[in-house]
């Protein structure tokens, strides 16, 4: 079962985003929800994941940080990141992109963009 | 109104426009500003700091039950007792930090990334600043407004 880790300080964005994922395809996939960077880090010392959906603007740990730490990271530099903030424009997306993120989405999303974002990493998991 | 302010409204409108049709697929309107203050006492009020290059705060000001009702249309709330306080105050937090994405990502250049602070929740409506802009819609029947203060009224089209 694929783990997707959603880090947003509201919890109705990150219901909108996990309604979202579901909607575009994530069927079968264990959600972890995380306020803040530093306890979707938490998460992720327990339990890897096939993808994380951050917001940027956090408290504790901001988004930037939390992309910063897992690409960092020997074992997690390999987690698609998806941001997805209300402060996407062009220079910030180029940003994030520098910063190896896999995607920006801008707020206020919708299931059409974020299944655009994620149709390359739902193709069947190799064995 | 000269030039300047007639183009934030029109941003402000826009912004505030596209924020409900995407999240809430409903249209706002503008309107002048009301005869008298609003008998609706319980308001939310939710305010965001520009921090740069712009400075400024967005104060969106929303009556009660408008509040309630945007949550649960968020929420596709099916439960007989209504969503929290704080659900409420989280929406509208959401709401709000979007609006002030969209309306700083019409004002500055795209060359330019801007930030904004989180946004804070009560129920106390501030007294406006020396520099302010204050907006009015109505949508479902409701009036809320958006109060845009500091640096970000100066604002000028991008060249």
């Amino acid at each position: 079962m694929r783990h997707i880790i959603i880090a947003d300080d509201s919890e109705t964005a990150r219901m909108v985003v996990r309604r979202c994922l579901e909607i575009a395809g994530c069927h079968d996939v264990e959600f972890s929800e995380a306020p803040n960077g530093e306890e979707a880090l938490e998460i992720l010392k327990g339990k890897t994941a096939d993808l994380l959906v951050t917001d940027l603007n956090m408290p504790k740990m901001d988004g930037v940080n939390l992309l910063k730490r897992i690409k960092s990271s020997p074992r997690m530099h390999d987690i698609p990141v998806i941001v997805i903030t209300s402060v996407a424009n062009p220079k910030k997306i180029e940003e994030l992109h520098e910063l190896k993120a896999y995607k920006v989405l801008r707020k206020p999303i919708s299931p059409a963009a974020v299944a655009e974002a994620i149709e390359p990493l739902l193709k069947p998991q190799e064995k | 109104m000269n030039s300047n302010n007639d183009h934030l409204q029109q941003i402000i409108f826009e912004s505030v426009s596209e924020t409900f049709e995407a999240m809430l697929f409903t249209s706002v309107y503008q309107i002048p500003s009301p005869d008298s203050e609003s008998n609706e006492m319980d308001m939310f009020v939710i305010q965001i700091d520009s921090l740069s290059p712009i400075e400024g705060r967005l104060t969106l000001e929303v009556p009660s039950d408008l509040g309630f009702e945007i949550t649960k249309d968020i929420y596709s709330w099916q439960e007989d007792s209504p969503p929290s306080e704080s659900m409420v105050k989280d929406t509208l937090a959401e709401l709000i930090n979007t609006i002030a994405g969209k309306l700083l990502g019409k004002a500055i250049p795209e060359d330019q990334s801007f930030e904004l602070g989180l946004p804070e929740t009560g129920n106390d409506v501030p007294e406006p600043g020396d520099t302010v802009v204050i907006t009015h819609f109505e949508v479902n029947n409701h009036i809320f407004s958006l109060m845009v203060e500091g640096d970000l009224t100066n604002h000028r089209p991008p060249a």
